[in-house]
């Protein structure tokens, strides 16, 4: 398509679509490519800093941070996938029922979301998490539900814009049904925005669950989620500082990539969102 | 937007005051702190007590939650208007820089930086600032809070996130008013190219950029419970965190309750201010 | 650009850049006058004796005092008790007070004082078992207290010693309430309190009607620094004056920097793994002994504390009277931990440890340690951290209601005798009533220890004592891990500070700056 063409040529996009593929291929091939166990330690082997035997080095307790910084991929996309999934399946369905039944309901739902969206991520995520308790499970049902404002806002917005247009109103002159418009003319629409809006939650989702291991809320020991590895790197700053150097520069690159492919999407996929934004 | 401010008092409380009478663990507590009452008791009773100024008092110290709360919430408000001038003047000078010499190898190189600015991790840019200034340099602290230099690492990490945004919300606003013709006018009238910038350009670059300073605001007051953490900055994130690890509920409870009235009055504000911009604009 | 803009940003930065610097070069240190600690937590709560069990104690002492001081080489030392003699029949003792020592708020320190605070400390401290045995406080004159136990009790002026025992003035506790003695504490010691600001610091003043003599600093701010890079950084950086919990690796680092100087008092403290026999798959002693051969205490010993810890072979503490190593037929064995478990019938384990970050030096990564070892002989171990306050009030829920599965907790002897760790594991000391967090029962092990309590026969005590730990070896009740460093970094200009072996420190009073 044209579009993909475009795409293409788009250097941010190009770099961002790298980082992700790298990330994406890190993450399904995991338990081939990682050269140790992720969690198996070695504690004679603490903290030594990047060697042949070990690329990014060893942590506290001897574990190849390699391994661990890989492993942490597959979290981190997993992690990507069920918190957009959850966002969308909340988001878009509330999103679109507004727009196209527009009144009262759609204002009372706006308020909501409105509000909501003014909350920064990661206290919503907090919330949730108070309520549910520590761990990366409940860690993505918090960022999901925690991005559930943001797909309604945005399918609403699309939804609307659809509504105004003329063959909308000859179809549902011609007597074709509510469902049937929506659902054949409305939502495909929305596909465009919605894939640049979720790569780039997607990015935001990865770095939320960082936040959350960080603060011990998210994934626990000894998972090796990128925040949480970074979370017990701390104290050892002075002495081994490559255990928070490397998961890091990680968690930045593939947000960073993701940011520059969701960009370069909505360059080309959605000018009008682009501008607008 | 004043049925929200009704609104969100009710929300986590009452969702946190729900999930309490699973999670405590010991009688004498449940009975000391009342817990065993029906939810909507314990709901009205707490409401009543926030309209009197009660937060409750916290289960760890048993003391009045309010004060300590207060006292919190001023070194994070601190923290974090320090963190909003860092990033405006970072990122608004970046921003305009780029917008004026487009398509340089400043602009490049600034826009890069912006998006880096977005994407590192919180933590992550304030352990990198730590391990440089204060490890390897040994210029400033890693932690605490009492003077001048203990909150400059903090301003920074915060900053930095927000100085990306701003960056690119200042250089896209002053981009579109740079082309737009009273520009032009200005420019042919020979006015120096300064008087152009900050008078007539910048003005009307700012709408966008209140909007989005609002938004970062929130967005600030997240990353304030991270900053807070990694530079052991006595503030409310920190509060938070700290309470949620003692299953301090009504501390907790007050905590979530503080941020969401921050979030409602500045929400307030940039609309506020939106309406008085916008005329200002429009007369020019 | 444009020379105006240039010269704009060259302003710009110029102005930013004289900000930086002189927000870098800052502020004038703290005066000579007043002690700046880092600690690795914060005091929860500003009442010894609600608040036990922390090295915060050491802070929370400079304003309440206990009734005698234990010396680094393990000697009691009279404090607020000036006197003590047991009766022949043993089961009496007579303490005699200090004279003129007066409260901060002027009110007389006497016998009535003291039984007012051997009871407020029965009442609420988590500590409460170690006066278990005394059945009566009796005031026999101004300064003399008669104290009766069940049966002779020959350790009990050590267990006195037990720096949580401590005094506050009745006249305050009683005007501020007892719930809120921690607002305003009254005590005897050498500092008055000034304020508690939680999560930034704690900050007392000289009483300079100290009846040990007019202290001669003025201050002490105790800050607590969880971070320790942080807490090290503010040590070398001078915004501290003496740090607690410095990792060992980091000792030999400090130790060489000219301004500093590193302590290594010998510390009485042991850490166990406690196992709540009460819960499967825990029941089973099998399993408990499956878990020990799992872990590999001299590893973490070597590694994690770079050989400054000992490990245990019996409850500990290594040193201590009456312990003895030869129970322990144990060391690291994955493989005899894997058929152990086998044959116990205890496939895909799951221990919850519930674990306070910070109370112990590096007992986070121990137990991301013990995670790792658990792992290998197929057990999955999740652990729980909790802030030490919450932590304590769990453990001390009585054994219908204690949800604890397996929790790191920390031991000392405060007597040099193995009897106080031993003691522990009697089944009239579970929690609530005394510490036995296992809630293990062992009869034969009881009758030992109300033996080797009540007995003045030292051979047959001796036996009696190794007996005990043959028993709780074969047992496990709980793994007994290392026993754990006491280090201490301060500025080398600190002069007149003295540790003791429960990690804490003595009376302040004779604290200064040298020039």
């Amino acid at each position: 398509m044209v579009a993909l063409r475009r795409l293409a040529r788009h250097t941010g996009a190009r770099f961002g679509a790298t980082v992700a593929l790298t990330f994406a291929l890190a993450a399904l091939l995991a338990p081939w490519v990682a050269p140790y166990d992720p969690e198996a330690i070695a504690l004679g082997a603490n903290l030594q800093g990047p060697s042949g035997a070990h690329l990014f080095g060893t942590d506290s307790l001897g574990r190849d941070v390699l391994s661990r910084t890989i492993w942490g991929a597959r979290i981190s996309l997993t992690t990507g996938f069920v918190s957009v999934g959850l966002a969308m399946v909340g988001g878009v369905p509330l999103g679109a029922l507004a727009a196209w039944r527009g009144g009262w309901p759609d204002r009372l739902v706006m308020r909501a979301v409105d509000v909501l969206l003014s909350f920064p991520t990661i206290l919503l995520a907090i919330v949730v998490i108070t309520i549910f308790g520590p761990g990366l499970g409940n860690a993505m049902l918090a960022i999901g539900v925690a991005q559930v404002p943001l797909y309604a806002r945005l399918t609403r917005a699309v939804v609307l814009r659809v509504k105004a247009q003329p063959f909308v109103e000859s179809a549902r002159a011609a007597g074709a049904g509510e469902w049937r418009v929506l659902l054949r003319h409305a939502l495909p629409n929305c596909l465009p925005p919605l894939l640049v809006q979720s790569t780039l939650m997607f990015a935001t989702a990865i770095l939320s669950a960082a936040y959350l291991g960080f603060l011990g809320l998210g994934a626990q020991p000894p998972t090796p989620e990128w925040g949480t590895m970074l979370a017990k790197a701390r104290d050892f700053l002075r002495t081994a500082p490559h255990v928070s150097i490397f998961p890091g520069l990680t968690i930045m690159l593939t947000v960073l990539g993701l940011n520059l492919l969701g960009d370069g999407l909505r360059d080309v996929l959605d000018p009008q969102t682009a501008a607008g934004a | 937007m004043f049925a929200v401010v009704r609104v969100i008092p009710g929300d986590p409380a009452r969702l946190l005051a729900g999930d309490f009478a699973t999670e405590q663990i010991v009688d004498e507590l449940r009975a000391k702190w009342r817990l065993n009452d029906p939810l909507p008791v314990q709901y009205a009773a707490y409401i009543g007590g926030l309209v009197r100024g009660d937060f409750g008092r916290s289960i760890t110290t048993s003391t009045p939650i309010l004060p300590e709360l207060t006292e919190r919430f001023l070194r994070t408000l601190e923290l974090a208007v320090a963190g909003i001038l860092v990033s405006i003047v970072i990122g608004g000078a970046a921003g305009i820089v780029s917008a004026v010499r487009r398509s340089s190898l400043i602009d490049y190189a600034a826009t890069a930086l912006a998006l880096t600015g977005i994407s590192t991790p919180i933590f992550w840019s304030g352990l990198l600032l730590i391990l440089l200034f204060s490890v390897r340099l040994e210029w400033l602290p890693a932690g605490g809070s009492g003077t001048l230099r203990h909150l400059v690492l903090p301003a920074l990490s915060l900053g930095l996130f927000g100085a990306g945004v701003l960056a690119r919300q200042t250089r896209s606003g002053m981009l579109e008013v740079l082309g737009q013709d009273f520009v032009r006018t200005a420019r042919a009238k020979g006015l120096p190219e300064r008087v152009v910038v900050v008078k007539h350009a910048l003005k009307n670059a700012l709408i966008p950029v209140v909007t989005v300073l609002g938004d970062q605001f929130g967005r600030l007051l997240g990353g304030a419970i991270l900053t807070e953490t990694v530079f052991a900055w006595p503030g409310m994130g920190r509060y938070l965190i700290e309470s949620i690890s003692q299953r301090d509920y009504p501390a907790v409870q007050g905590a979530i309750l503080v941020f969401a009235a921050v979030v409602v009055i500045i929400n307030l504000l940039v609309d506020l201010s939106y309406g008085m911009l916008d005329p200002r604009v429009r007369a020019e | 650009m444009t020379r105006k803009a240039r010269t704009m940003m060259r302003r710009l930065v110029v102005a930013l850049a004289a900000v930086m610097v002189l927000v870098v070069v800052g502020t004038a240190p703290a005066a000579k006058d007043t002690l700046v600690i880092g600690m690795p937590t914060d005091v929860p709560i500003f009442d010894t004796h609600k608040a036990t069990g922390l090295h915060n104690g050491g802070i929370l002492n400079q304003v309440s005092e206990p009734l005698v001081r234990l010396t680094p080489d393990g000697k009691i030392v009279p404090w607020l008790v000036e006197s003590w003699a047991q009766s022949k029949d043993g089961k009496s003792w007579t303490l005699t007070t200090r004279k003129n020592v007066k409260f901060t708020d002027g009110t007389p320190f006497n016998a009535e004082a003291l039984r007012f605070n051997l009871e407020r400390f029965r009442k609420h401290s988590i500590g409460k078992a170690t006066l278990a045995m005394v059945t009566g406080i009796e005031v026999t004159g101004e300064h003399t207290l008669k104290l009766t136990t069940e049966a002779p009790f020959a350790p009990l002026i050590n267990s006195l010693g037990y720096h949580w025992i401590v005094v506050y003035s009745p006249t305050a506790v009683q005007k501020t309430g007892d719930d809120n003695v921690h607002t305003a504490p009254v005590g005897t010691g050498p500092f008055k309190f000034v304020h508690h600001k939680r999560g930034q610091e704690v900050r007392l003043e000289a009483n300079d009607q100290y009846w040990g003599g007019k202290p001669k600093l003025r201050a002490i701010v105790s800050k607590p620094y969880p971070d320790q890079s942080a807490r090290m950084l503010a040590l070398e950086s001078g915004d501290v004056d003496l740090i607690f919990h410095v990792p060992p690796q980091e000792a030999t680092r400090l130790a060489r920097n000219a301004s500093l100087l590193v302590s290594t008092p010998p510390s009485a403290r042991v850490i166990w793994l406690y196992l709540n026999t009460q819960k499967d798959p825990l029941k089973d002693k099998r399993v408990r002994q499956a878990l020990y051969y799992a872990i590999d205490r001299e590893a973490i010993v070597k590694s994690i504390f770079a050989g400054t810890a000992k490990a245990l072979h019996s409850p500990g503490p290594v040193g201590s009277y009456g312990y003895t190593d030869k129970y322990d037929h144990y060391g690291y064995n994955p493989d005899k931990a894997r058929a152990l478990l086998k044959e116990a019938g205890a496939t895909n384990v799951t221990l919850t440890v519930h674990h306070s970050p910070g109370r112990y030096l590096l007992s986070g990564q121990v137990i991301e340690a013990v995670q790792g070892f658990l792992k290998q002989a197929g057990v999955t171990m999740k652990v729980v951290d909790l802030e030490w306050g919450t932590l304590s009030q769990m453990g001390a829920q009585p054994v219908e209601k204690n949800q604890l599965q397996a929790t790191l907790f920390g031991w000392r002897s405060v007597n040099g005798d193995i009897d106080s760790a031993l003691q522990d594991f009697g089944s009239a000391f579970w929690r609530p009533k005394g510490n036995n967090l296992s809630f293990w029962k062992n009869e034969e092990f009881d009758r030992l220890l109300t033996f080797e309590q009540g007995t003045l026969d030292t051979k047959k005590r001796l036996e009696a004592l190794q007996r005990m730990q043959e028993i709780l070896m074969d047992e496990m009740p709980a793994l007994w891990l290392y026993g754990e460093p006491q280090i201490w970094a301060a500025k080398r200009t600190l002069k007149g500070v003295e540790w003791n072996p429960l990690e804490s420190i003595q009376s302040l009073h004779l604290a200064h700056f040298e020039d």
